[in-house]
């Protein structure tokens, strides 16, 4: 597993996320990437105090996360970006490289959305985004690590009702 | 009582989850109720929007319908609230319900199953429903009461390090019914038993700092050479 995980989730921080990744893999921090929550400290310290003793959590916008991350500073230890939805991963798709796992784990179900998933659901929007990231990075769907991952290599597929 | 009776009918809260909108059929079940208790009745639409999308850890559901129903009172962001906190519960309730108090509640019924098992299956339920249904039947009043401050109740009994103690305290009372066990089957002595306790609490420890499956490699490894030694 690469060092640096970004992962799409909707939920953010929630039971999948951390016993499923921070500690399956021994992460012991966290960068939370969205706008709403950096701007609101009641909702900072809610994601705070859900996480195991000794895990850091740095809560920053789209924008500051662009600006501040460097994927060299990961070499040993474990991260993990969470962020809310694929639109934000396409925000941040010029900072993915080569030593991130980009990992679409839960997006919930909507009106107008397509089942790619038992736990992603994404509407032709969004495929069409990932589609766009898959042209030059890999894009896995998986909900936990202890499961296996599914690296769904055409998107455009699902568009016309195939896997 | 409003308490009580929400923590009743939060029983029936999972009954028609699925993939699609998770417990929020269930969500807009229990908020109904919850609403009504307090002299609030929804309209159809309302009630109607909590059926979207919603998942939490259904122990703690109660202090969210609590949070819900006071927001809803003020004119605040119940929904807003409603979906912070289905994730952060839903972090809480996983890691201490599913992870740390399951298997804790194993094997102090395992404990008392030695003597007799009946015991032992009224200690599980015993041990981990004293838990579950305390949290579930005080959680409404402690959401009403906190309202979207309610974290600071979680983070005042430091809900968040349960996990670890609890997972202490498995490793502890498995490491004595192991030798409780090794003791009761065999001619070992008391040396004997104590290397094995050691080891296999060494075992336990490097499945859980390292990985499990390598643990228990390293543990085998280490059991061939003790019997090999030993020519049992």
């Amino acid at each position: 597993m690469k060092k640096i995980i970004f992962r799409v989730d909707d939920r953010l921080i929630h039971g999948q996320v951390i016993e499923g990744w921070i500690k399956h893999f021994k992460i012991n921090h966290i960068i939370l990437v969205n706008d709403r929550v950096a701007s609101n400290p009641l909702q900072k310290m809610i994601y705070s105090s859900t996480l195991p003793p000794g895990t850091e959590i740095s809560v920053l916008t789209l924008d500051e996360f662009i600006a501040s991350f460097r994927s060299d500073r990961y070499k040993k230890d474990y991260v993990l970006v969470i962020l809310e939805s694929v639109d934000d991963l396409y925000k941040i798709k010029n900072i993915i490289s080569d030593d991130v796992y980009v990992n679409i784990g839960c997006v919930a179900s909507r009106e107008h959305k397509i089942e790619v998933s038992n736990t992603v659901f994404l509407n032709p929007e969004e495929i069409n985004k990932v589609c766009e990231i898959r042209e030059k990075h890999e894009v896995f769907i998986h909900k936990v690590a202890w499961e296996p991952s599914v690296e769904i290599k055409n998107f455009h597929n699902i568009l016309e009702g195939n896997l | 009582m409003k308490s009580l009776i929400v923590g009743f009918f939060s029983l029936f809260y999972q009954a028609n989850m699925n993939h699609e909108n998770m417990q929020g059929t269930g969500f807009a079940f229990l908020i109904r109720k919850a609403a009504a208790l307090n002299g609030i009745s929804l309209e159809v639409k309302k009630v109607f929007e909590q059926t979207a999308y919603f998942h939490t850890h259904p122990y703690l559901v109660n202090f969210i319908a609590g949070v819900w129903v006071k927001e809803f009172e003020q004119n605040g962001e119940e929904d807003f609230y409603k979906k912070t906190y289905s994730s952060a519960f839903g972090a809480f309730g996983d890691s201490f319900f599913w992870h740390s108090l399951r298997p804790l509640s194993f094997v102090i019924a395992a404990i008392a199953g030695l003597y007799n098992p009946w015991l032992g299956l009224a200690a599980y339920l015993v041990f981990y429903n004293s838990f579950h249904l305390i949290f579930r039947f005080s959680g409404y009043s402690i959401g009403y009461a906190l309202g979207k401050e309610v974290i600071v109740f979680f983070n005042r009994i430091g809900f968040n390090r349960w996990p670890m103690y609890f997972d202490v305290a498995s490793a502890f009372f498995f490491g004595i019914l192991l030798s409780y066990l090794a003791k009761s089957c065999s001619d070992f002595d008391s040396v004997v038993l104590g290397i094995l306790t050691v080891y296999v609490l060494t075992g336990m420890a490097l499945a859980k700092k390292l990985d499990i499956v390598l643990g228990l490699v390293i543990i085998m490894i280490l059991t061939g050479f003790f019997l090999f030694i030993t020519g049992a």
